[in-house]
């Protein structure tokens, strides 16, 4: 039985076969009315109206089709009907919207531009500026890196009047060409933008900053020379150029600058550490000691810890015996609870005002030192039973330097200057008699703790040599070193005990020593080495690792992996330094890790594998460093020696010809 | 040991400049970072003490050449020579590939020269070394100055088993590079008989 919707159907194929559009027209309308969700039907319906012309109904029809498709997620066929619809209406800006929508929510960003810059075009004929802008922003959002958008969009801005978004919207555009290389047309624009936004920006101090990073340095000063005629207060300026100055070695100019940056704004504490340094680097200590003592109170109010540390540490590198710096340094760490470095300091006070407190030895800036008449040095006797190994570091005290000449000629070679010669008694020579030096010559810990202070004074004779026998130990008497107490010694040694007599140093201050030297190593280098130097910081990685420190060396691969292309190496030495640790979870975290991300660099993913596989060989997981050395092989057959480990873990030695059996 | 890294074709090796104290390691170090071109060096670490003397290393990473495909890159490190830093110089010997001895020439430094010497003998042996067998080369330094000993009496003293030697004046660069050229060759010899 045919049914009512058939009879319409065959009716109005009838009529479109005569010609009767019109007619075959109300049969469809029949169709759609029994069946609104006949889209195939509605679709030929739109076309009749078309062909007769009656666009108004055509379109109804068609975004009926084109809703329904949209809304159940059939966006091509949505696009194609829209497509249809805007033939026929090229002035609807609704379908350009919704074209625009779908063809983005596609990824067709190339149609979604078309669309987008035809509604832009619309809004901006009408006058309709924030519409025009926001539709921009989304082609923007489209295609960032588009040059043309990002000009057009700061050119809107600026047009409509929002001034520093357009400023934003060109700083964008520029560093886009900048980026791809494009230098006249970056010239260009910077020119352009220049002209409109004429005052000192934070866009030109980054270009300038930029080119002091290549090292151009001399044109980057002129530059920010002339700007500040304009505007001599700018700090951001003052700032750049007092770098400027410090990379160009110019250590006058940049401290004059530091100084007009304190003139404008007093409390500036980068600026107060800019000017310490400069004074450092003209050897004016005191006056760089009596700023930092002006300053330090504020700094520790402000809890500005960092910058008041480094400014006493770069201080306390000249002056390692003034005791002024080391009660800045003890009231710093007092202040910041750090423990550790507050010990450090507490038992370099100590040693260094017990030294004082007897006046034998004083401590010029200069590296100079001078003996003083009757030191107590010089009445130890000789028979008491300390060794001196190293005679370099005891010229004073070798036997038959009988003549001030003598000590001149060893002086020299130790740059060491001795005032008042005549007086001086080599060693050798007894000048007193030792009834202050007690029998028992056994050695003592040496300040072993903070707490253990008081054990260890070392304010006479006995006690003095009983830190003499800790530094030196053996048999004969110490030496008595021009140079002697060495600010090493004073910032490292601490004796516990037992000789070493091979290496001259006891066994537990060697580690002593070594922590505190190594402390100190790490603190210097820190002002050598910056952070974003990362070769430097992977060279020393490695440095460490030989070394056997691998925490620190861990530390530097960490920072070292912030180049990209130390980011694979960085990465495959942690996990190597977490192994050496024992640490086998964290290696194979990273080295798991690295696989993910280097999953598209076979050469670098090749070495991450079969670092894994020794690690999981290492930790007797067969299985697991199997399948990753045949991973490697099946890759990269051969590479390193992958074949022999499949054959000698599938149990048939070492005869890589057997690696491809099961 | 040399370190190879596979993914950057790198070949590490870790050469050691020891000797006693002030004899001209780190003079050594500065004169080659001096006279390197820039994209062949790294930063070169040192930092001395208020007394000139090292504090625990002079680190100078160098890119010398290429090995089948590989870059060769060398590490030269400086100990401190005072006796009580043994603890460092230890720990700056694990590793090593190749030990360069620098010898102060002056007469009144021939014990410091002795004594270091035997240090380093120890040294590496509680690595696991044989400076009878690990590349090692020695250089004569300060051979400018005025009261030096003669060549014969410091080989016969500090080289009796006629490793290559060098005579150097640090401070001007003489026998610098011929030194580190030598010992170089002597570590890639002892990489290639090791493969």
């Amino acid at each position: 039985m045919v049914s009512q919707k058939e009879k319409y159907l065959a009716n109005a194929q009838k009529l479109i076969q005569k010609g009767q559009f019109d007619r075959a027209i109300k049969d469809y309308e029949q169709v759609i009315a029994a069946d609104p969700k006949d889209l195939r039907h509605r679709q030929k319906l739109a076309e009749l109206l078309v062909r007769c012309s009656r666009k108004e109904e055509a379109i109804k029809e068609y975004l009926t089709i084109a809703n329904f498709y949209e809304s159940n997620g059939f966006y091509l066929k949505a696009i194609a009907v829209y497509k249809q619809v805007q033939k026929l209406d090229n002035t609807n800006i609704d379908i350009s919207h919704a074209l625009a929508a779908l063809n983005e929510k596609q990824g067709l960003v190339g149609n979604a531009l078309t669309e987008y810059k035809t509604i832009f075009n619309y809004y901006e004929k009408a006058g309709l500026t924030d519409e025009a802008i926001k539709i921009l922003a989304k082609m923007q959002a489209v295609d960032p890196e588009n040059l043309e958008i990002q000009l057009k969009l700061a050119d809107t801005y600026f047009y409509a009047g929002f001034k520093e978004t357009a400023y934003e919207e060109y700083t964008k555009a520029a560093l886009i060409l900048k980026k791809s290389g494009n230098e006249t047309a970056f010239e260009k624009l910077y020119s352009r933008i220049q002209t409109l936004f004429p005052a000192i920006s934070d866009f030109d101090l980054h270009l300038l900053t930029e080119q002091l990073n290549k090292g151009i340095v001399a044109d980057a000063v002129q530059v920010l020379r002339r700007m500040l005629i304009s505007d001599d207060k700018n700090r951001k300026v003052l700032a750049l150029l007092a770098d400027a100055y410090k990379l160009s070695g110019d250590n006058k100019d940049r401290k004059s600058v530091c100084q007009t940056i304190l003139e404008y704004f007093p409390d500036d504490i980068t600026a107060k550490e800019w000017f310490l340094e400069c004074i450092i680097e003209e050897g004016d200590f005191e006056t760089c000691h009596n700023l930092i003592s002006l300053y330090a109170p504020d700094m520790l109010k402000a809890r500005l810890y960092a910058p008041l540390e480094r400014s006493y540490l770069a201080l306390q590198l000249h002056l390692p015996y003034d005791t002024r710096v080391l009660d800045g340094l003890k009231a710093l760490y007092v202040a910041t609870g750090d423990q550790a470095k507050l010990a450090d300091v507490l038992v370099n006070i100590k040693i260094l005002s017990q030294d004082i407190s007897e006046q034998v030895v004083e401590f010029p800036q200069a590296g100079e030192l001078i003996l003083e008449i009757n030191s107590p040095i010089e009445r130890i006797s000789t028979d008491t039973e300390i060794d001196f190994p190293w005679e370099e570091e005891i010229e004073l005290s070798m036997p038959g330097d009988k003549t001030v000449t003598d000590f001149k000629v060893l002086d020299i070679s130790d740059e060491i200057f001795l005032t008042e010669t005549e007086e001086v008694i080599p060693w050798g020579q007894e000048s007193g008699s030792i009834s202050n030096v007690p029998d028992d010559l056994s050695i003592k810990p040496f300040l072993t703790s903070l707490e253990d202070q008081s054990a260890a004074d070392i304010s006479d004779d006995s006690s003095r040599l009983e830190l003499a026998k800790t530094i030196y130990p053996g048999k004969q008497d110490p030496p008595v070193r021009a140079d002697y107490p060495d600010h090493d010694l004073l910032l490292f040694n601490n004796g516990s005990g037992e000789d070493d007599l091979t290496t001259g140093v006891t066994k537990d201050s060697g580690k002593y020593c070594f922590d505190g030297i190594f402390s100190e190593f790490k603190r210097s280098l820190d002002l050598q080495v910056e952070q974003g130097d990362t070769e430097t910081h992977y060279n020393l990685g490695i440095a460490y690792k030989e070394m056997g420190l691998y925490d620190d060396a861990i530390n530097e691969f960490q920072i070292a992996a912030a180049d990209p292309s130390r980011q694979a190496d960085s990465l495959t030495l942690q996990g190597i330094c977490y192994q050496a640790k024992g640490d086998i979870t964290k290696a194979e975290h990273l080295f798991l890790s690295g696989i993910d991300l280097f999953e598209l660099q076979p050469e670098k993913l090749l070495n991450i594998e079969y670092e894994l596989a020794l690690l999981y060989e290492a930790s007797g997981r067969k299985d697991d460093a199997l399948r990753y050395y045949r991973s490697v092989n099946d890759y990269s057959p051969g590479y390193r020696d992958s074949k022999r480990k499949i054959s000698e873990l599938n149990g048939f030695g070492s005869n890589p010809h057997f690696s491809n059996i099961d | 040991m040399s370190f190879i890294n596979y993914a950057s074709r790198e070949i590490n090796c870790k050469i050691v400049y020891y000797g006693p104290g002030l004899c001209g390691k780190t003079t050594n170090l500065q004169f080659v970072y001096k006279k390197t071109a820039p994209e062949a060096k790294g930063k070169m670490i040192s930092l001395a003490t208020e007394t000139e003397r090292t504090l625990f290393f002079d680190f100078l990473p160098l890119a010398l050449g290429e090995i089948k495909g590989f870059k060769t890159r060398f590490h030269l490190y400086t100990v401190p020579g005072q006796v009580f830093y043994d603890a460092s110089r230890k720990l700056i010997l694990k590793g090593v590939d190749g030990v360069v001895f620098v010898a102060d020439s002056q007469e009144e430094r021939m014990d410091a020269n002795a004594e270091s010497l035997d240090n380093l003998g120890i040294n590496l042996q509680e690595q696991g070394y044989d400076l009878n067998k690990i590349p090692y080369v020695i250089q004569y330094n300060k051979r400018d100055l005025a009261s030096i000993v003669s060549l014969d009496e410091l080989r016969r003293e500090l080289n009796p088993t006629g490793v290559p030697d060098f005579e150097a004046c640090a401070t001007t660069g003489e026998g610098v590079f011929e030194t580190l050229k030598a010992i170089a060759k002597l570590i890639l010899i002892d990489m290639k008989k090791g493969k």
